[in-house]
């Protein structure tokens, strides 16, 4: 039975640490790898990514005061993380003949995607929003959170989140007109 | 009416969206994470550190150290002295200044549209947006 506080006191005992650790990594590994793998689309890419989470989380852990709950702390880390690899990836792909390869013909022949062209296309219309919007589309859409908790989770405004998913809306229902 | 077209955006969106999520993971990938997780933690605590020796430095080489050091600040003070007793002071450079200056600020619409997508924020309705969103 997950027990939020009684954890986080586990945490800061060092007799207690790891188990409680593992406990934290057991109860979240799956969400986050999710929120992970929308977005960097790749498993082996979503794998590392939640296993330096996890790494930065362990780290720094001493630097976890308690005024937000563990998995929004834990989301705010893995958000990071992916947003820093994107970064990175963008500025790799440019360089990479692979770059003019779209999103649908990857997933096309990625072992862990088993969609269909409709599917495939969607996840390419995804792919067209800029990171952040992106990750806004994704947590709206997909997970059907509210406005008031994707702001504590992004720490962005509900107005400016509001308008993004608009924006990311209209530009995915585009996308679609486009291809029609 | 904004919602309206939401919907009607969405519901679009969603007749090419079969619901279903099409990505997988490796068999027994989420069984095995913890414990692959906690391993990785206890070798990257174990692995060993490097350990620098120290070395000491001759002294006439720490001499050669602080003399060089010396002379870089010597450079500095001299370069910054001879620019503020030369630095031009007609209009005529005044001018071209903020010419310079200027210039920085001429974006391109390009650029624009990728900053304010950056910052979550829709250039073309911008108070459209916020107002009736609430």
């Amino acid at each position: 039975m997950w027990n939020e506080k009684q954890i986080i006191e586990q945490l800061r005992d060092e007799l207690t640490r790891e188990r409680a650790f593992a406990a934290v990594v057991e109860h979240f590994k799956e969400q986050l790898y999710w929120q992970i793998r929308r977005m960097v689309f790749s498993h082996d890419d979503a794998d590392d990514i939640l296993q330096n989470t996890f790494i930065k989380a362990w780290t720094g852990m001493d630097g976890f005061r308690g005024d937000a709950q563990l998995g929004t702390w834990l989301f705010r880390i893995a958000n990071n993380e992916t947003l820093n690899f994107l970064d990175r990836n963008r500025q790799q792909m440019s360089l990479d003949e692979e770059a003019a390869v779209g999103v649908a013909a990857r997933l096309e022949s990625d072992p862990y995607f088993d969609g269909d062209e409709t599917e495939r296309q969607l996840q390419e219309a995804i792919a067209t929003l800029p990171d952040r919007q992106r990750q806004v589309f994704n947590l709206k859409y997909f997970d059907e959170m509210k406005y008031e908790d994707m702001s504590e989770l992004l720490g962005t405004s509900v107005g400016a989140l509001k308008a993004s998913y608009h924006h990311a809306v209209r530009k995915i229902s585009d996308f679609f007109h486009a291809c029609d | 009416m904004i919602n309206d077209d939401m919907t009607q955006e969405e519901t679009y969106i969603r007749e090419h969206d079969s619901g279903r999520r099409p990505f997988t993971v490796p068999e027994g990938y989420f069984e095995g994470f913890t414990e692959r997780m906690m391993t990785r933690l206890k070798a990257e605590e174990q692995a060993p550190v490097a350990v620098v020796r120290a070395v000491r430095i001759p002294l006439w080489r720490r001499a050669m150290r602080y003399a060089a050091v010396g002379l870089v600040a010597m450079v500095c003070v001299g370069g910054a002295w001879f620019y503020t007793s030369h630095r031009p002071t007609s209009d005529a450079q005044a001018q071209l200044t903020a010419q310079m200056e200027f210039s920085d600020f001429n974006y391109s619409d390009d650029d624009l549209d990728a900053v304010l997508d950056y910052e979550l924020v829709d250039n073309a309705h911008i108070a459209y947006y916020l107002t009736e969103a609430y």
